[in-house]
């Protein structure tokens, strides 16, 4: 009957979401029933405004044209680190020592000075990754002063985000508390876990660190993500980890996200967690963690904003990598070419001027709105797929645990929007009732409750 | 522009022990709590402030004043040695000969 | 205005106090010549503070001396209060004295109030004022309604953000959780507004806290919110006065017999006339509230937090062409 209207089976209810129309209401199976079919209800009764607004043909967010608008610039200054993670994908500890050069850098600045003005932007937004992006540190003094003047001259407002392993002199710890807007800190829980995932060397962890590190940013100017990769042994204990980090530290959002499978993952028998079990204990550490007056993020969560991306792919963002490519993604082009992807953008050439292939960019504009399995999901306008790479890439057979720890955070979520806090907590509690909600194929039909 | 390469050979530049600054969003502010003064540093001024303060080596830092303010080494060298020597005659450097 | 010290000794701990807990009593004569100081100053009112200010042992006779000179009595608390100090208060009236009690402790709901507060709202009821000084994000500000509506005192509430001392050393609020705890006072406040209990804002909020959305509900309070960091004068139990105590290790001044309260004022701010351009946020440089004349960014002891030092020698080489040749 409507078009992107879906109906979300909690307990006897359902959440009828319709992102594209702002509309999501908690209605019995009743009125669920009478919306999907059609029926015209009498002026004044609670769901002929809902009807109302459901009629109303809804856009979808409109698809970027014209000239490329840089969602941000990324720099991956160097795919070296100075971790051995256990479940680095990137290959970092083998990756080549080499950073991107200089000129390169100042390059892409220039670039992105232009492309902000041009859009009318107000922001010159730069984002720095790795490896471990403050490796390269000359460069990073370079972008950030060359960028600060640039945005001074034009009436540009700096911002600066970075992801980082916290492993840094103190002395440089503090320029990134200063400089940066937003920093993005690796820590991965309590000792047990993070030494064991993310070692300096076989016998020496990095958890006394990076704690003094994330205390140095707790105290300074920059915004303080931490971010925790969750594997199946750390997932229950994600209130405690949460309620720690607050106790401990000062962070602005904590972030959690499970373990992406990779060989070197599974090589050191680290495995992601139950779905279930995740999105139970990440519903349950939200709530510990927001008694703090903290925000807790989950990369696929519902977001109020409909997307097409919930990543920089599709958004025209340029990453530039250490030898120069330009590239709509921070992972590794290995990683996107065996998925049949192709995310380059273009390359600075040898006159370190930016080449950029408008085709390329259209591509991925449009390539980002079709994803046929995602049509009948009620995620679709906030997961939005999740990762290109990872997990909606080309004839993807969907990872149904990412589907599910998605699909029933997003619906508490949605409930806590509602005011429904204690519904929200009875769902995350009970496997039944998060099986029944996630394991659907189509939302887009209201269907009775078992 | 003065050239200033001559002037400061063989000086070395310490931070007034008085002197403190608050990284602002074009530049940087310094604070000299004994002389009661204030300077802001805009750029390329403030990105010199700055390589100083994280202990970079003169010569670097003229190489990255290149980089930074898009100029060759002797106009960079000119950069810092101006940046340098105005800073001291104002008290927020003391420099020893 | 003024606020006075008359002691900072003190029966509770809160991590966020800027007063050492020490038995610095102010002395009876230091007193008077802080009451002559507000006289000549046309001050009407004396801001008694501490420490826990009734833990003085002359407390009663400070506030009965301020009473014969015709002030009007604010004191600051933290409602534990010797028994002697609560019948004293008790039986003074109720249009010369308010009573500001600050919670230090942060119960989630009125039940979790501890007796020996719920016995004084009881007692002191409409003299008294609840306050909360906010030193965390996770505060839960319902209770204070509560409070107000279950003892019928003034229909007041009275919020703080704990600042930080200049010199550092306290707990103190961290501006990143400004937004924050804006948005729980925001909602506080539409709850509040309803049964005609508004917010007494102490210094250091900011309009940027607060959503846009809830400027109308916090109601006319919020066209002065981000102006208030001036010197407030705090007069020490030694009699040494501070611009206020989170900058006290700034700069002290002797209460002279020929200041007014203006004249010091503006001694404090000749002196910190260079430390203003500090903000609260690197963004205040280029933010309309500030540009537009609606805040001046923030608590400056706070603003101070952002100073930075290092200790750096450069060194200049005798051969600079040479050296940089190598680079190029």
């Amino acid at each position: 009957m409507f078009d992107n209207v879906f109906f979300i089976p909690v307990f006897d209810k359902f959440i009828l979401h319709a992102p594209l129309h702002g509309v999501t209401a908690l209605v019995n199976e009743k009125a669920a029933q009478e919306l999907a079919g059609g029926r015209t209800f009498a002026k004044g009764s609670p769901l002929y405004e809902i009807n109302k607004e459901l009629s109303v043909p809804a856009a979808a967010p409109p698809v970027r044209e014209g000239p490329p608008e840089a969602f941000f610039l990324g720099l991956v200054t160097t795919r070296n680190c100075n971790l051995s993670c256990a479940y680095c994908g990137f290959g970092a500890s083998a990756a080549p020592k080499s950073a991107m050069t200089l000129d390169q850098a100042v390059a892409a600045v220039d670039w992105m000075v232009e492309n902000s003005l041009q859009a009318g932007k107000r922001e010159l937004n730069i984002h720095f990754f790795g490896g471990e992006p403050f490796l390269a540190w000359d460069l990073v003094e370079v972008v950030v002063h060359k960028a600060r003047w640039e945005a001074a001259k034009h009436g540009l407002v700096p911002h600066f985000e970075t992801s980082t392993n916290g492993i840094l002199p103190e002395k440089r710890a503090r320029f990134v508390g200063d400089y940066f807007d937003v920093v993005v800190l690796s820590l991965d829980g309590f000792r047990e876990y993070h030494d064991r995932n993310r070692a300096m060397t076989a016998d020496r962890g990095s958890f006394e660190w990076v704690c003094e590190t994330a205390r140095i940013w707790s105290e300074m100017p920059a915004k303080l993500c931490l971010r925790t990769c969750v594997t199946a042994d750390s997932v229950s204990h994600l209130e405690d980890i949460g309620r720690w980090y607050c106790e401990a530290f000062k962070p602005d959002t904590v972030n959690f996200d499970t373990l992406q499978t990779w060989p070197e993952s599974m090589a050191a028998g680290l495995f992601p967690p139950d779905p279930y079990e995740f999105a139970s204990h990440f519903v349950k550490a939200r709530k510990a963690i927001r008694a703090y007056g903290v925000e807790t993020v989950y990369a696929a969560d519902y977001t109020p904003e409909p997307r097409h991306s919930f990543c920089p792919v599709g958004k025209d963002t340029i990453i530039v990598t250490p030898n120069g490519r330009l590239n709509n993604c921070y992972l590794l082009e290995k990683d996107w070419q065996v998925r049949g992807l192709d995310l380059n953008l273009g390359a600075i050439n040898n006159n370190q001027e930016l080449e950029i292939n408008r085709d390329a960019v259209n591509r991925l504009r449009k390539h980002v709105t079709l994803k046929p399995s995602c049509e009948s999901c009620f995620c679709k306008w906030s997961c939005a797929g999740g990762c290109h790479v990872n997990h909606s890439y080309p004839n993807a057979v969907l990872d149904a645990d990412f589907c599910i720890q998605s699909r029933v955070i997003t619906a508490c979520s949605l409930l806590e929007e509602l005011g429904e806090l204690e519904m929200a907590e009875s769902l995350a509690a009970g496997r039944p009732a998060m099986e029944a909600l996630s394991t659907r194929i189509n939302y887009c039909e209201q269907i009775p409750v078992c | 522009m003065l050239n200033h390469s001559r002037q400061n050979r063989n000086a070395s530049y310490s931070c007034h022990p008085k002197v403190r600054w608050v990284v602002e969003i074009d530049g940087v502010l310094l604070i000299h709590h004994e002389l009661e003064k204030k300077k802001k540093l805009g750029y390329p001024e403030a990105a010199v402030w700055d390589l100083a303060t994280q202990g970079f080596a003169y010569a670097r830092m003229v190489d990255l004043i290149t980089r930074i303010a898009s100029v060759g080494f002797r106009e960079a060298e000119n950069i810092v040695n101006g940046c340098l020597e105005s800073l001291a005659e104002q008290g927020f450097l003391q420099k020893t000969e | 205005m003024a606020n006075i010290s008359i002691t900072t000794k003190c029966n509770k701990k809160c991590r966020y106090c800027f007063a050492s807990n020490s038995d610095n009593f102010m002395e009876g004569q230091t007193f008077e010549q802080t009451l002559d100081f507000l006289e000549r100053s046309g001050i009407k009112e004396v801001r008694i503070l501490g420490g826990e200010p009734t833990l003085h042992p002359g407390f009663s006779v400070f506030v009965r001396a301020a009473l014969n000179r015709g002030f009007g009595i604010l004191l600051f608390s933290n409602g534990y209060m010797p028994e002697s100090a609560l019948c004293f208060l008790e039986e003074l009236p109720a249009e010369k004295v308010k009573i500001l009690v600050n919670v230090v402790t942060n119960p989630e709901s009125f039940d979790g109030l501890d007796k020996r507060l719920v016995s004084l709202f009881q007692r002191l009821n409409t003299k008294t004022i609840p306050g909360l000084n906010i030193d965390t994000p996770s505060i839960q500000l319902d209770f204070l309604l509560d409070i107000v509506l279950g003892f019928n005192t003034m229909r007041k509430v009275r919020l703080g953000l704990a600042h930080p001392k200049a010199e550092g050393g306290n707990h103190f609020l961290h501006p990143r959780y400004y937004p924050a705890v804006g948005r729980k006072i925001a909602e506080f406040s539409s709850k509040a507004r309803p049964y005609g209990v508004g917010i007494l804002f102490d210094c250091g909020f900011v309009p940027c806290m607060f959503p846009e959305s809830s400027f109308s509900s916090i109601g006319p309070e919020m066209a002065e919110l981000g102006k208030r960091c001036n010197p407030i004068l705090d007069i020490l139990p030694d009699g040494q006065v501070a611009s206020c105590f989170p900058l006290a290790s700034l700069q002290q001044e002797m209460l002279r017999e020929d200041l007014t309260d203006t004249e010091l004022r503006n001694v404090f701010s000749k002196k910190q006339e260079t430390f203003r351009s500090m903000m609260l946020y690197k963004k205040c440089s280029n933010c309309t509230y500030r540009q537009h004349g609606h805040c001046t960014g923030g608590c400056l002891s706070a603003s101070m937090q952002r100073q930075r030092f290092s200790k750096f020698t450069l060194t200049v080489p005798d051969c600079q062409g040479t050296l940089l040749s190598h680079f190029f």
